[in-house]
């Protein structure tokens, strides 16, 4: 199964997810606040294969680096099928992460309009609620730990040291 | 906000164009006394310590509208400057800028404070503008985890110019807002930027009071420190200091403690 990656900052959804869990209710802060479209009413989202451990470490890594500090990053998944079925399109778009190797797994999900945009929370939601009560921290990633993952990947030569952004000092 | 930190924040290419200083000057001057003297005949000034300081800000802001010219930090610096000058030399009123309950925070050699503290405990002029430019540059701010903000990038041109001058700052303004969330969040947003060092002692000063904080969102912010600092003082910190009742916050505090002492020992071996 495809899967899309999403970065979001999970306190938004976390505080406001009682709401959907008991009454199915979708509040719009977390989508005001989290879910911003770009001028062309897109959303960036990375694909990756279910099961595929290795590229999913990376895009979280690649994805963390298309900010500006090496800070903690909050992801969602989304499932691709669910975004196809609701009819909104999903394009092909090279990202702009420093990582070059990986941009080609970057999306975005396009031609947007606001009814879209509850589809998209409620995957977002469905997936913060179930996975916040199996692990509540599985949908953060630590900056400890990206340094960790970004030592492994400069080891593993997926990419150099020089193409990280000038605030992610990993010394 | 944002149009008076694209002032703040560029342009060092008109550094030596007094000239903005003083046209700045003489259009502000009217403007600024007229409304000056209408709080003043409204006896606002004693009900509120802040009307004098919101009317140099509305001031300044209005006409810098109007100058192009008027770009630099530098200037702005100088223009806050001689505005506060202007007001200490003409104004009785200039103690309830500094008075009431920001007298151990913020002190002018031309008041008597009822309280006597060490000098270095005291805000200069310069220091308490910065107080105030900071201050009001959080609360306008958006901070957005893993992006610099613009609170930081003023920050950090006080921090390069004179740390410990920039920290004693940051270090008055959460203390005195304490009882703000935004305020504590943006100075918890901003000290994540540095390391351990670059802000010690203020730096886990501040970080174990935000840790008594009742709000999550500061406690969540704290995280971000803690996270950037990843050595032994932050270990020790968050495992003998810091605990939350929040369980997501408490099991992401207990994970960082593992992350950190994973990131330790690759650095070690």
């Amino acid at each position: 199964m495809k899967l899309l990656l999403r970065k979001i900052e999970k306190p938004k959804w976390e505080f406001h997810k009682s709401e959907f869990e008991e009454d199915g209710v979708i509040t719009p802060y977390p989508v005001t606040n989290d879910l911003k479209t770009c001028e062309s009413n897109t959303l960036s989202v990375w694909e990756f294969d279910e099961g595929d451990e290795k590229l999913f470490k990376s895009l979280l890594v690649t994805l963390a680096t298309t900010r500006n500090k090496l800070q903690h990053l909050d992801y969602a998944i989304i499932r691709k099928d669910n975004i196809l079925q609701s009819e909104i399109s999903i394009t092909d778009e090279e990202g702009n992460s420093p990582l070059k190797k990986f941009n080609s797994y970057h999306r975005n999900l396009s031609n947007l309009k606001i009814d879209d945009l509850k589809i998209i929370s409620k995957e977002i939601l469905e997936y913060v609620c179930s996975k916040s009560n199996e692990d509540p921290i599985c949908l953060r990633i630590s900056a400890p730990k990206l340094r960790i993952m970004m030592k492994e990947m400069i080891e593993n030569g997926d990419f150099d040291i020089s193409e990280l952004p000038t605030g992610f000092d990993l010394t | 906000m944002s149009e008076k930190f694209s002032v703040l924040r560029g342009v060092r290419k008109l550094n030596n164009k007094h000239d903005d200083t003083s046209k700045f000057e003489e259009l502000n001057r009217n403007n600024y006394y007229t409304s000056y003297s209408n709080n003043i005949e409204r006896n606002e000034v004693n009900s509120d310590k802040r009307s004098i300081y919101s009317t140099y800000n509305e001031s300044i802001r209005e006409k810098y509208d109007n100058l192009d010219t008027f770009k630099s930090l530098e200037s702005y610096s100088i223009i806050f400057n001689k505005i506060l000058n202007l007001h200490s030399e003409n104004s009785s009123q200039s103690k309830y800028l500094i008075n009431d309950s920001n007298k151990t925070l913020i002190k002018d050699s031309s008041v008597d404070s009822d309280i006597d503290l060490p000098s270095s405990n005291v805000l200069n002029a310069i220091e308490q503008q910065n107080y105030f430019v900071l201050e009001s540059m959080i609360k306008n701010d958006n901070f957005e985890v893993g992006y610099e903000s613009n609170s930081l990038r003023f920050f950090d041109t006080l921090y390069k110019d004179n740390r410990d001058s920039s920290l004693k700052v940051i270090n008055k303004l959460f203390i005195a807002s304490f009882s703000s969330v935004k305020v504590v969040v943006g100075v918890l947003h901003i000290l994540s930027s540095y390391s351990y060092e670059k802000v010690d002692p203020n730096g886990a000063t501040i970080a174990l009071a935000a840790s008594l904080h009742q709000s999550d969102l500061v406690k969540e912010a704290l995280l971000l420190v803690f996270e950037k600092w990843s050595n032994e003082d932050a270990l020790r910190l968050l495992l003998d200091n810091v605990k939350f009742e929040n369980v997501w916050l408490e099991k992401y505090r207990l994970n960082l403690i593992n992350d950190i002492e994973e990131l330790l020992n690759e650095t070690t071996s």
